[in-house]
């Protein structure tokens, strides 16, 4: 195993889902279903289980999940092409997981606006900026310390919209991946390990390495734009 | 469930379907093969540029790839257990004969003060084209060779090969092509797998990602 990659990826498109796809008759396709659910059915409930907070709720995620898998036909699965060389059970996944999605949404409802929300839901981009700016100069300034908008003179206003302007502009200039792993990083606030494993970095080491080279970056084009504090 | 065919997205957000809210999100497939890692250079920098601004997407990355990593484990125990009596035996044999010494490359890794300043990954996570064997070849073991296309200047490469159970031999080099040594025999009509790691000097990764080869009878 390596970055991610499991050297046995025999299911580019699999024998029991062709055999499912392929299925002329009534039959024939519930002999081809069961056996696609043999094969299948650990993973489907891994990300049932997965969504759920009970055993109850895990079950009935799994049921409706393969139930959705099987209506019409199996139309979601032939939604799988192995067009852009995913394996066959990662799309299962994906698919498994937004199933268990709506799966929640039409039990539960939609999640309604909430005061516990995680870093990355909070409205503030000025506090994500302040974030991200505290952390690219490596000051051991506390975001919370800075003055908010509201008692700030015209001078600092001015700053703060310059400050703003230059980071948006660096951050704009940067890769796509790069600022990827800023947002999963600092607007996240994801742990190295999750990042690690969701852009296939070997480590999180690698993923501090390449955090550190991004904002030394980010601090020189800052630097090169006369911005050479965090401070508004 | 998402929606497929929203008459508002651009030839340019074909990787990106609408979902229910109407909220542009990644295709299934697109996700998929980032997450395993397949989709070209230019389509994984669109599904980047989507997931950099699309806190779902991210949060679905990181769900699912923590089940992938979960699914991977699982089925990594049997074949590890599998091969506990192979590498009770090599323990043996290690403590009996003495260190074994690396076959000599142009750089073993802990000598390799690149490597341990290497920043692996980030922006354009190139492949490393392979040169020999390809994907599928059948390949005589006496004569195998391993090759592929330089990354970057002063890039070095992991190369490592493995059976069904395990890595049978890795090494750490700025060269391009890798002989086996004699010490590592393959047997006759068997399927391998190989693959590159490139780090280059400013800290960025690719791979040739995991190739298969099988032995001639």
């Amino acid at each position: 195993m390596v970055g991610g990659i499991d050297p046995i990826s025999s299911d580019a498109f699999p024998a029991v889902l062709a055999r499912l796809l392929d299925a002329r008759d009534p039959g024939g396709e519930d002999v081809a279903w069961r056996e696609f659910v043999d094969a299948y059915s650990a993973l489907v409930l891994q990300v049932a289980q997965s969504t759920a907070t009970n055993r109850d709720v895990a079950m009935d995620t799994y049921t409706f999940v393969l139930e959705q898998l099987r209506e019409q036909q199996c139309r979601r699965l032939r939604a799988y092409g192995a067009r852009n060389g995913a394996r066959f059970s990662t799309w299962l996944l994906v698919v498994a997981k937004r199933l268990c999605v709506d799966f929640h949404r039409r039990r539960y409802g939609r999640p309604q606006g909430t005061t516990d929300a995680r870093p990355h839901e909070l409205p503030s981009v000025e506090r994500s900026a302040r974030r991200r700016l505290v952390d690219l100069t490596a000051e051991a300034i506390d975001p919370d310390t800075i003055a908010d908008a509201e008692g700030r003179g015209p001078e600092a206003e001015l700053r703060l919209g310059q400050l703003r302007r230059a980071l948006a502009v660096a951050l704009e200039r940067l890769e796509p991946a790069d600022r990827l792993l800023l947002a999963m990083r600092f607007e996240d606030q994801r742990p190295a390990a999750d990042i690690a494993r969701a852009l296939s970095f070997p480590t999180q080491f690698h993923v501090y390495r390449r955090l550190n080279k991004l904002l030394e970056e980010l601090r020189a084009a800052l630097e090169s734009r006369g911005v050479d504090s965090p401070a508004p | 469930m998402i929606d497929d065919s929203h008459p508002a997205l651009t030839p340019k957000d074909r990787h990106v379907t609408v979902s229910e809210t109407n909220d542009p999100h990644l295709k299934d497939d697109v996700l998929a093969a980032y997450l395993d890692r397949a989709l070209p250079a230019a389509e994984r920098r669109v599904a980047e540029d989507h997931l950099a601004e699309c806190v779902t997407c991210r949060d679905e990355l990181v769900d699912i790839s923590k089940l992938v990593a979960d699914r991977a484990r699982v089925r990594r125990w049997p074949r590890l257990a599998a091969s506990v009596a192979a590498v009770a035996a090599a323990a043996i044999a290690f403590a009996v004969v003495g260190p074994w010494r690396a076959a000599p490359g142009p750089r073993a890794a802990r000598d390799d003060p690149m490597r341990e300043s290497t920043l692996v990954d980030g922006a354009s996570r190139r492949a490393v084209a392979v040169v020999t064997p390809a994907e599928g070849d059948t390949v005589t073991p006496g004569s195998l060779r391993f090759a592929w296309h330089s990354v970057a200047p002063n890039a070095t490469y992991l190369f490592k090969i493995a059976d069904e159970t395990s890595v049978r031999y890795k090494i750490d080099t700025a060269d391009t092509t890798v002989v086996l040594p004699d010490s590592v025999r393959l047997e006759r009509g068997r399927s391998y797998n190989w693959w590159v790691d490139a780090l280059t000097a400013d800290g960025r990764a690719s791979t040739t990602r995991v190739m298969q080869f099988r032995t001639s009878q």
